[in-house]
């Protein structure tokens, strides 16, 4: 019962900061100088004050700010999010037509961060100041530090050009029919029509980017696991257990495990976000059709429809992702109490 | 341990559940469909291009964009088309064409045997309706068919299903080239009425035929578009009701690829046929290899300074000293070079290749640095100045202009002329104060939208682009008359010597400094044939053939 | 101080961090005498030269010497890292800590809106903001603090949040210890370690942070040599592909040293760790 309500309210919550979230992007959009129509006319046009004028009618720049705000948000309370001025499209077909291809990206980033991510971390962990240890450290904050633009271009040049061991940018091989439409994750809609060329092919295409992506993540949550688990191994308790004679090797798991756990799970929270924000560069760079590219294609042209669309979309993703975790640390510590 | 595992467990079926939400909502895409399209028995011929796209519409009313043409030029007729063998419009949907004594009225006849894709025959109702709806639709397309003075079309009338009479507010001696412009396509008026368009004066927001025309072509040409999606591909589909002679290859793919690296890598490893947006220290990688062809064609795009010739805007830049001060101090050499092989300068804004254009400049030699400073020193500013120099983040075929701004820095150092760059953001304010004529002193570039010299007469004193310069029709009015002088012109001789005679006028005389004009290069698979630069069409994918 | 130096010979990566930091931070400060060229000479006649005796790192498209923008572009990167971090968790932290002591509703309100600025993707907000602001130098710090902050204000709360409730805060509560007593004595010195380890951890990820939005276009104007800007440069041309490598190696290796200090610090300041194992 407790439980449900604190999700609830966790739910009405993010309702509110999508709100809040939209109503910052108009703002920031309504800050941009200039009255957003050379982006979108040719330069003989913008020469043209009726064909400048029918342009802000028609897509309602010409009306006081405050009636835009309301019927924007009117609008965007009925779920509609309007229509992108870039592609012309309905804001949330645009939406819907490039998440798969983000999430198929960022399932298998955050799946090689993690599992690669605690395994090094415990490791690490374990055999403290080895010589391993200090290794997984060193290729864990490499991960951290390397710029996810540079390393993009970096193994495209090497692995892709250089050497030819992973195909180029794209969701697929340009020969190869995308599987039928099922979810939309094509690995997925491969093997589920048997269609196992398209789900190998759009396997090989994500390994690159999905590395480059993971890069980041994989160390933080080599760090924090390392970290975390030192950390309540050195707490009181664990001591105390330790000092009563319990073997250390149990005493890892069922103790320090549960208690390293939350500050893992946050940083895999903390991850995934960044995912969905460094997917901006790594999917331009990979011509990879999914929000990222969406997001810099309409920041690029300051299509606002188009990027308040995005900003919601990436928002409720962190935002149910945190309540997702929030929820876990109730489950993995039965200290923590819903109604904080 | 356990619980480690039921976490991932508990993401993984959290990822599931996010993923198959949207999946349910998500109606089956064209990437389904054309699964059924495969099988067929003889070898389809697929043509792959990769490109960093700049359209977003193919709605022949909004479209202006660089790369449009490619598509609507395939998928559209117009009465006349640019043939890569002439530069002077040869009929395509239309037979014949006669015009007035007075120059006010075309009759076209259009050609009998022409059918839309759908199978509707090309009729003049079409092209009233086409043309009706582009010029009220107040869009990109509207203003190649009346001005903002409202000049241009008046009144377009059908005498019979074969004939369409044009008629125009006053002579123009380039109408017959604008014709040619995507601006011009002729629709399947019966299919685009049943999705939403509209040619009366309510167009403008009543229409809703963009929707449907973004996603698939309504015209006569050689192909249909099967599917665009915006950041992914684009494809092209043999039109089997086409009434021309049939283009070679069945299907066109052309892939977006922002990333020139990529398309330079991918083409090299035979990925896609035609890479379209390599600069020139691209190409010197791979003029050695064997398995690719390198094209390379002058583009009509060029690049320019603005000195805005009002003190209030242009402060320093505005005296006429200075301007030229400033002519001479570039090293256009040095410019030319990071643009690439093939780049030239036309002595003013009348392109290269252009009817009446003059030779272009001998680069090596244009630079005078001790003129420049002879000039400076007779201004009010003989040692020098510091002034801001915006910059927009285009990038004219691939060249940031950012990159000329730093390089223009550096040679104006010389003769003591300090300017700040200030990068700025086209679509954040930029745009706006370049249309509005308040941007000082800044580079910018300029490609025609109809494929015809009256279009750079927009640069005169009082004209539009000059306008953004300050250059008012009072500053020169000997200059700004000839604009209407030639407009009206219709003896192509008479108007080559004209245009030849703003050229020699503007030369030194301009608040634009013309630095070059572009050149463009592709690099496309030994196995395409006929892979050339269009000027009017970028490709004419018509043209190009598999090598057996 | 003396624990510094003990944590410079035990803690190899610590050491070596140090040294990497501490080298950069020279190359800053002398990178006038350092640079072999001037970063901002033009050379049309030496453009796109490939690493040689004369250019170690090689020449850009204008024929500029990369080596020496490389180190002349330090400066910005290091400043802007530090500037950011300072801004960020000065503001961060007050807000976090006010939020967490004070509790009940206006935590609540205080830390939905940090969430919410954490909510929005951080790259997106920044690139929007330099869009609507203009990009300037002034300008992509000013975006690099408003989605840096909220971090702070996060951890910040949360471990004041934590400490308030641990058994001895409860306890010295219980005996009667007044609000300040309690932030002067129990909170503050607990908490101040967290917010310099974070920090110093941030500092490398506010670097590169920087450096991809340079990377767009954002950032001090051309031609101030900047790596972002640099590495941007190299993608148009990849083939060159030491317009690229150096200036991503440096913000590599820089951000490596700030991140194996971070850690370094963490050790330092998390005694307990030391001793435990």
């Amino acid at each position: 019962m407790n439980l449900a309500k604190f999700i609830v309210k966790r739910l009405l919550f993010t309702v509110m900061l999508l709100i809040g979230v939209a109503t910052s992007v108009f703002i920031l959009s309504k800050m941009v100088p200039g009255d957003g129509v050379s982006s979108y006319l040719s330069p003989r046009s913008l020469a043209n004050e009726q064909i400048v004028e029918a342009f802000k009618v028609k897509w309602g720049l010409d009306k006081p700010l405050i009636v835009q705000y309301v019927y924007y948000m009117k609008n965007l309370l009925q779920g509609n999010l309007g229509q992108s001025i870039r592609t012309g499209n309905q804001v949330v077909s645009d939406l819907v037509k490039n998440y798969p291809a983000t999430i198929e990206l960022a399932s298998m980033s955050i799946l090689l961060a993690t599992f690669f991510g605690v395994l090094f971390g415990i490791v690490s962990a374990t055999k403290r100041n080895s010589l391993i240890d200090q290794s997984l450290r060193a290729v864990s904050v490499t991960g951290v530090s390397v710029p996810s633009f540079w390393l993009a271009i970096l193994v495209l040049y090497v692995f892709y050009y250089k050497l030819g061991w992973a195909p180029g940018t794209g969701r697929m091989s340009l020969g190869i029919q995308a599987p039928r439409h099922i979810t939309g994750l094509y690995v997925v809609d491969g093997f589920i029509t048997g269609n196992y060329e398209a789900m190998l092919d759009s396997l090989s295409h994500l390994i690159l980017p999905s590395i480059v992506l993971a890069s980041f993540t994989m160390g933080l949550i080599t760090r924090t696991t390392r970290a975390s688990l030192l950390e309540t191994l050195s707490t009181d308790y664990i001591r105390t257990a330790k000092a009563k004679g319990l073997p250390k090797a149990p005493l890892m798991y069922r103790h320090a495990m549960g208690n390293a756990a939350i500050p893992v799970l946050t940083v895999i929270g903390v991850g995934f976000g960044n995912l969905l924000g460094g997917m901006v560069l790594v999917e331009t760079i990979f011509a990879w059709p999914g929000i990222g590219q969406l997001a810099f294609q309409s920041v690029k042209s300051l299509d606002f429809p188009s990027i308040i669309g995005v900003s919601l979309l990436i928002a409720a993703n962190y935002a149910v992702i945190n309540i997702f975790i929030d929820v876990m640390y109730g489950v993995i510590d039965p200290r923590v109490r819903y109604d904080r | 341990m356990k619980k480690r595992i039921r976490i991932m467990l508990a993401l993984v079926l959290m990822l599931t559940l996010v993923v198959t939400a949207c999946g349910n909502s998500t109606p089956a895409t064209t990437e389904g469909q054309s699964e059924s399209t495969e099988g067929s028995q003889t070898e389809e011929k697929v043509l792959v291009i990769a490109l960093e796209p700049d359209y977003f519409t193919f709605d022949p009313g909004y479209a202006y964009e660089l790369y449009a043409p490619m598509i609507i030029g395939v998928t559209y007729d117009t009465l006349y088309e640019i043939t890569p063998d002439s530069d002077f419009p040869a009929p395509q949907l239309a037979s014949e064409c006669v015009v007035s004594e007075d120059g006010l009225s075309y009759t076209f006849t259009i050609n009998p045997n022409a059918v839309f894709a759908s199978g509707n025959d090309v009729t003049s109702a079409d092209v009233k309706f086409s043309f009706d709806r582009a010029k009220n639709l107040q869009s990109n397309a509207s203003a190649l068919l009346i001005d903002g003075e409202g000049n241009g079309i008046v009144d377009i009338e059908t005498p019979d299903e074969d004939t369409v009479v044009i008629h125009l507010s006053k002579p123009d001696s380039s109408f017959i080239s604008k014709t040619t412009s995507t601006s011009y396509a002729v629709l399947d008026s019966a299919i685009v009425i049943a999705n939403g368009g509209i040619s009366d004066i309510t167009a403008p927001g009543k229409d809703t035929a963009q929707d449907y025309l973004n996603n698939q072509s309504a015209g006569s040409g050689p192909y249909i578009m099967e599917s665009f999606s915006a950041d992914d591909k684009l494809v092209l589909v043999k039109n089997k009701n086409y009434w021309g002679e049939m283009p070679d290859y069945d299907r066109i793919i052309i892939q977006d690829m922002p990333d020139a690296n990529s398309q330079l890598i991918s083409v090299q490893k035979g990925d896609i046929d035609i890479a379209f947006n390599l600069s020139a220290d691209q190409i010197a990688s791979v003029s050695s290899s064997s398995d690719v062809n390198v094209i390379s064609g002058p583009t009509m795009t060029m690049g320019f300074l603005l000195m805005h010739n009002d003190p209030a805007i242009g402060q320093q830049v505005s005296d006429p000293y200075v301007q030229k001060a400033i002519r001479y101090a570039l090293d256009y050499e040095g410019i030319h070079s990071i643009i690439g092989e093939g780049t030239v300068m036309p002595v003013s804004f009348i392109q290269s290749g252009f009817l009446g254009a003059l030779d272009p400049v001998d680069v090596k030699t244009f630079r005078d640095l001790e003129k420049a400073k002879a000039f400076l020193a007779q201004s009010p500013y003989p040692d020098g100045f510091t002034i801001d120099f915006p910059v927009s983040n285009l990038a004219p075929e691939g060249i940031p202009l950012t990159l000329i701004a730093e390089k223009v820095k550096s040679d104006l150092q010389e003769i003591g002329i300090n300017i700040n760059i200030v990068p700025r953001d086209w679509g954040g304010g930029y745009g706006d104060e370049y249309r509005d004529g308040t941007l000082g002193f800044t580079v910018m570039y300029w490609g025609p939208d109809y494929y015809d010299p009256n279009n750079q007469l927009a640069f005169l004193p009082g004209q539009f682009v000059g306008h953004r310069a300050g250059w008012t029709a009072d500053l020169n009015p000997e200059l700004a008359a000839m604009h209407e002088q030639i407009i009206r012109e219709t003896d192509e001789a008479k108007r080559a010597e004209l245009l030849g005679q703003v050229q020699m006028l503007t030369a030194e005389n301009s608040p634009f400094i013309v630095y070059a004009q572009y050149p463009k290069y592709i690099v496309a698979s030994k196995d395409v044939l006929n892979v050339e630069y269009s000027n009017v069409y970028r490709m004419d994918l018509t043209q190009l053939k598999k090598a057996d | 101080m003396k624990k510094f130096m003990k944590m410079y010979r035990t803690n190899l990566f610590f050491a070596v961090g140090t040294t990497i930091c501490m080298t950069w931070i020279l190359i800053a400060i002398f990178a006038n005498f350092l640079a072999p060229y001037d970063p901002l000479l033009q050379n049309m006649a030496e453009k796109l030269k490939p690493p040689s005796g004369q250019h170690w790192f090689g020449t850009d498209r204008l024929g500029r010497d990369i080596l020496s923008r490389v180190i002349v572009g330090s400066r910005l990167s290091i400043s802007a890292g530090l500037i950011t971090v300072t801004v960020a968790a000065t503001i961060g932290s007050i807000y976090g800590g006010i939020a967490g002591y004070v509790g009940g509703v206006t935590d609540n309100i205080m830390m939905r809106f940090a969430e919410m600025v954490l909510a929005f993707p951080a790259l997106i907000l920044a690139m929007v903001i330099g869009v609507v602001l203009g990009p300037s130098l002034y300008n992509t710090l000013l975006a690099l603090v408003i989605v840096a902050w909220p971090t702070y204000a996060r951890v910040m709360r949360s471990v004041v949040i934590s400490i308030k409730e641990n058994d001895y805060v409860e306890s010295s509560r219980a005996l009667g210890a007044s609000n300040f007593r309690i932030l002067s004595n129990e909170i503050l010195p607990n908490t101040i370690g967290a917010v310099i380890i974070l920090a110093t951890l941030d500092i490398g990820n506010q670097i590169l942070f920087f450096s991809t939005l340079s990377f767009l276009g954002l950032g001090s104007p051309p031609p101030n040599p900047e790596w972002g800007a640099m590495v941007s440069d190299g993608m148009d041309n990849f083939l060159q592909w030491w317009i690229c490598t150096f200036p991503g190696l440096a913000i590599l290796s820089i951000a490596i040293g700030a991140n194996f200090i971070g850690d370094g610090i963490r050790d330092l300041l998390d005694p307990k760790l030391r001793k435990e194992f």
